[in-house]
């Protein structure tokens, strides 16, 4: 016994065994995170002395009080918001007679259909005090019971608005999250609770959401980490409202001159810690094991009829579809189509004058949108290639190199969007690199930024694939690469091909990181789009906006039919 | 175009026909999972020999080490101790730290999962070993013709496997793994998935065609019925060690131990002791009375406390009382009519009894009946009853 112990691991460089290749690509993934996090930590002890300066006068005329409140409060209601939405969504969708089967496909998708910034903008079209298309309806309308009003009623430009439709943005984490959990759950256990005697209400207050109490948890927290890196939403509408939160005043820092790098650094730090204090809680929170998911795997259940409140919770669920994609989509495109913004629609001067314009005739918009494509495949391909390549070659591998694959693409995820986007502007910019404007830069930090929606896509689609089919080629005579090749990568296409979507669609129009990376040498769509809009080109921002949107709608149903294949298949 | 097939694999295609190399010689075989303060010891010194075309199979039940002796052989995990040769060249030795993969080893398998890649059609499957192997375009379509007609699947070559149902996706299995003319093939619980009609036809199938190919099977299951139905040899395995390896009539006749004896057929079993040693049988005094019982000379002495087993096919009701060995007084408590047989409870000195008998259906519960049991049939093994 002793002896076989002592022979263990001796053959092990066998059936599974970790290439140089794979060795080196992890190699270089774990450089490409901590070069940028070892250069940021260099320049944090570097230039603290400056940055106690610019602290202390920021801490005097109490901005930083301000940005740290507006910023709890801003994250704060928008997860409180977002988690009562999300859940309502989940239940209904997941529980009830009420949910489409549609719904549960596009939810999670339907923030993607345009660039956040556009999104954001949409509803600044039509909630703009004075010229909001939704505020000239309702105008019009109390015109006709005798009030006048010259704007309002409703102001985007506030801490409601702010709150709103950051919440809108964070949806989408809770409803995932959320309806995952009520999945898992054996609908048994609130059967009995009816069969006990309990009502609706009971039972959903009582066993229900106490059962999924870890899920909701995990739902707020991945909420407020979402809700802090948000930079879109606060950049547009803080911005108007003059509600600076931290995401965007760290971007300030940067932008002004001379840059307060010190002091950025000091805050991303700040806002590193708080996110893995969370991380950190949950793990507390939430033990996992008392709430262990329930069997009722693949059961058909009877749903809760809703009867006549059918038709209401179908209304809200469209409604949600309809705020994040449908609202500002029209918005935008009355804007477009006009020569400027402007509250009477003229329908005869209707032109795709602008499209021509953002698209061929205006230099740093055509040379954005290119870059931004190209960047985007470019992205999506690389990443998705080493994601599909690690996550398959070391699914059996040995611990180690399974351990830093899991870390490498699982790590970005725990850092807010604008952090990395500082770290990579401060470790590439300076020699012996100097990419400082130019495309490379924006190509490693969205790298970086997609490698946990690629790492998650792939080991999914890797994990799909029954270990027998892999021994079985290796039986039949095929080495390791050539299962590689014909068998294994072949069948977690499917999985590469979404996951290449949602990371193309993302970095098409990011804007956190570019915000910080991207300029005049550099245009992408985020930052350009962001520029016009300051500048007041709004049917130029409308217009490329559109484009954009085309484009990801064009994704998303690839999205969607894969999604439907793997389903199938 | 079958004969092509046959007549090629009957000879053997190694290197040295003549020689009686066995097939695969396995010695000493170790393998430990998971770390060492809960270790799992799947194999503990695993010593076997598969001859040149016989059917092997490992029998055991879950946990015993069956499957990971197979994957062993077929090199999809690798021992930490010991020797594997296959035609008499070794593909794993551990002294000199030499493991051949799996792909070097020339030999196939038959998955439990049936693993058909899903993305190929049912052609591409079965053409996928020989494709690996380099083999001309022309030639390969040939051969898969000829092994879709061999299991009778012509019709669905352009089929992908979802398409297809678990009887025929499993004989596209087996097409895959003789389409090659291995020597050997690995069948890891190929049935278990299959409802019992298509089992039972498929185990026919698999069987002829085993015959006629002439290559030595290496077949694991959990199923006894099956395993003495195919076997030219059964390997019975038991917590990583064999426990017994014979033909079916021996292991089913003379089982060397209680875990074999229990494991072939679900007997009945009472507790006693020995006392005494009358002819070729051990007397075993038990709550039923004296039973007559064969067992071990060597060990079994008198005063040994054993516990006897027979099996209920093996034993029979009586109603009229007749002197005689291993005659019983029993009460009928129950009779269960199963179509082929009937199941009878009986009670007997405060057991309950399981006897099946082809006839008997006329007894109501509560008759005294005569339980008889052949000496030759009742095994007697040291030790306490199992729980």
């Amino acid at each position: 016994m002793i002896q076989s112990f002592a022979a263990r691991g001796t053959v092990r460089a066998g059936l599974h065994a970790v290439t140089p290749a794979i060795w080196a690509t992890l190699i270089l993934l774990v450089s490409l995170l901590a070069y940028p996090l070892v250069v940021a930590i260099v320049d944090l002890a570097r230039s603290s002395a400056g940055a106690a300066t610019d602290i202390d006068a920021a801490w005097a005329d109490g901005s930083l009080v301000a940005v740290m409140l507006n910023t709890a409060g801003v994250v704060v209601a928008a997860t409180l918001f977002a988690l009562i939405v999300g859940l309502g969504l989940a239940w209904v969708n997941e529980r009830t007679d009420a949910g489409l089967p549609i719904l549960g496909e596009l939810l999670p998708l339907a923030p993607l259909l345009m660039p956040p910034i556009a999104g954001v903008m949409g509803w600044c079209v039509l909630l703009d005090p004075s010229v909001g298309y939704i505020n000239l309806l309702v105008r019009n309308a109390l015109i006709i019971v005798g009030v006048e009003l010259s704007s309002g009623p409703l102001n985007i430009y506030s801490a409601t608005g702010l709150v709103s439709v950051t919440a809108l943005y964070l949806v989408p984490y809770t409803y995932l999250v959320v309806s995952a959990g009520l999945r898992r759950l054996d609908p048994g256990l609130e059967e009995a609770s009816r069969i006990a005697g309990a009502g609706l209400a009971r039972t959903l207050f009582r066993i229900t959401l106490p059962s999924i109490a870890p899920a909701i948890t995990a739902a707020a927290l991945l909420s407020v980490i979402g809700g802090l890196g948000l930079f879109s939403v606060p950049v547009v509408i803080g911005t108007g409202a003059r509600i600076d939160v931290l995401s965007v005043y760290i971007f300030r820092l940067i932008q002004n001159f001379p840059p307060q790098t010190g002091f950025a650094l000091v805050l991303a730090a700040g806002m590193v810690t708080v996110v893995q204090a969370v991380l950190i809680l949950q793990r507390v929170l939430v033990p996992g094991s008392r709430h262990a998911a329930i069997g009722g795997r693949g059961q058909r259940h009877s749903r809760i009829s809703l009867g006549r409140w059918r038709i209401a919770a179908r209304l809200i669920t469209s409604g949600y579809l309809g705020a994040t994609a449908i609202l500002p989509l029209i918005g935008l495109i009355v804007v477009s189509s006009q020569s400027f913004w402007t509250p009477r629609i003229n329908w005869r001067t209707l032109s795709l004058e602008q499209y021509r314009f953002v698209l061929f005739e205006n230099g740093p918009t055509s040379q954005a949108l290119i870059n931004s494509l190209v960047l985007a495949v470019v992205a999506a391909t690389a990443v998705m290639l080493i994601a599909g390549l690690v996550m398959i070659r070391t699914r059996f591998a040995s611990g180690l190199a399974r351990y830093i694959a899991n870390v490498v693409t699982s790590l970005p995820a725990t850092v807010p969007h604008t952090v990395i986007g500082l770290a990579m502007l401060l470790a590439f910019s300076l020699p012996p690199f100097r990419l400082y404007g130019s495309t490379a830069i924006l190509l490693l930090a969205y790298v970086v930024i997609a490698l946990p929606y690629a790492g998650q896509t792939a080991s999914t689609g890797a994990n799909a694939i029954g270990r027998e089919l892999g021994d079985a080629s290796r039986v039949f005579g095929a080495g390791s690469t050539r299962t590689f090749w014909r068998i294994l990568l072949p069948l977690a296409l499917p999985a590469l091909v979404a996951g290449w979507s949602i990371v193309f669609i993302h970095t098409a129009g990011e804007l956190t990181a570019s915000a910080l990376l991207s300029g005049t040498a550099n245009p992408v769509v985020g930052r350009i789009l962001m520029d016009l809009w300051n500048y007041g080109s709004f049917p130029q921002v409308a217009a490329l906006a559109l484009v954009m949107t085309a484009i990801n709608a064009v994704f998303i149903g690839i999205i969607l039919g894969v999604g439907r294949r793997i389903a199938a298949g | 175009m079958a004969e092509t097939i046959s007549t090629a694999a009957t000879a053997p295609p190694i290197a040295n026909p003549g020689a009686a190399a066995p097939k695969v010689t396995v010695r000493q075989l170790h393998k430990v999972y998971g770390p060492r303060a809960a270790a799992h010891v799947a194999l503990a010194g695993i010593d076997l020999t598969v001859r040149q075309g016989e059917f092997l199979v490992l029998l055991g039940p879950s946990g015993c080490g069956k499957t990971t002796l197979l994957r062993c052989i077929a090199g999809l995990e690798q021992p930490d101790l010991g020797e594997i040769e296959i035609d008499g060249d070794p593909v794993f030795a551990a002294k000199r730290r030499l493991y051949v993969p799996p792909e070097k080893r020339h030999l196939s398998m038959v998955f439990q999962s049936y693993a058909l890649w899903p993305h190929m059609r049912v052609a591409n499957n079965i053409a996928y070993p020989l494709r690996n192997r380099g083999i001309a375009a022309s030639l390969i379509a040939e051969r898969v013709n000829n092994v879709l007609r061999l299991v009778g699947l012509e019709a669905l070559a352009k089929n992908y496997p979802g398409e297809l149902s678990g009887g025929q996706q499993q004989r596209v299995a087996l097409a895959r793994a003789i389409v090659g003319e291995p020597g050997l093939i690995l069948f890891d619980e190929p049935l278990s998935n299959l409802d019992a009609r298509v089992r039972d036809h498929l185990r026919v199938q698999l069987l002829a065609l085993q015959k006629s190919l002439a290559f030595a099977a290496l077949y694991v299951t959990h199923d006894q019925a099956e395993a003495m139905a195919l076997a030219d040899r059964v390997v019975v395995m038991n917590q990583g060690n064999i426990a017994q390896i014979g033909t079916p009539t021996e292991l089913y006749h003379r089982p060397n131990s209680r875990f074999v004896a229990a494991f072939l057929g679900n007997p009945n079993e009472i507790e006693g002791s020995v006392i005494g040693i009358e002819g070729p049988y051990h007397r075993v005094r038990t709550r039923i009375g004296d039973v007559f019982a064969t067992g071990d000379r060597a060990t079994l002495q008198t005063g040994t406390a054993v516990t006897i087993l027979f099996r209920p096919e093996q034993c029979g009701l009586v109603a009229e009382e007749r002197a005689g060995p291993n005659r019983f007084a029993a009460r009928l408590v129950r009779s269960q009519f199963l179509g082929g047989s009937v199941e009878q409870v009986v009670e007997a000195g405060g057991y309950s009894l399981i006897v099946r008998t082809t006839s008997g259906w006329a007894n109501e519960p509560g008759a005294r009946l005569w339980l008889v049991i052949p000496p030759d049939h009742v095994f007697a093994f040291a030790g306490g009853a199992a729980t």
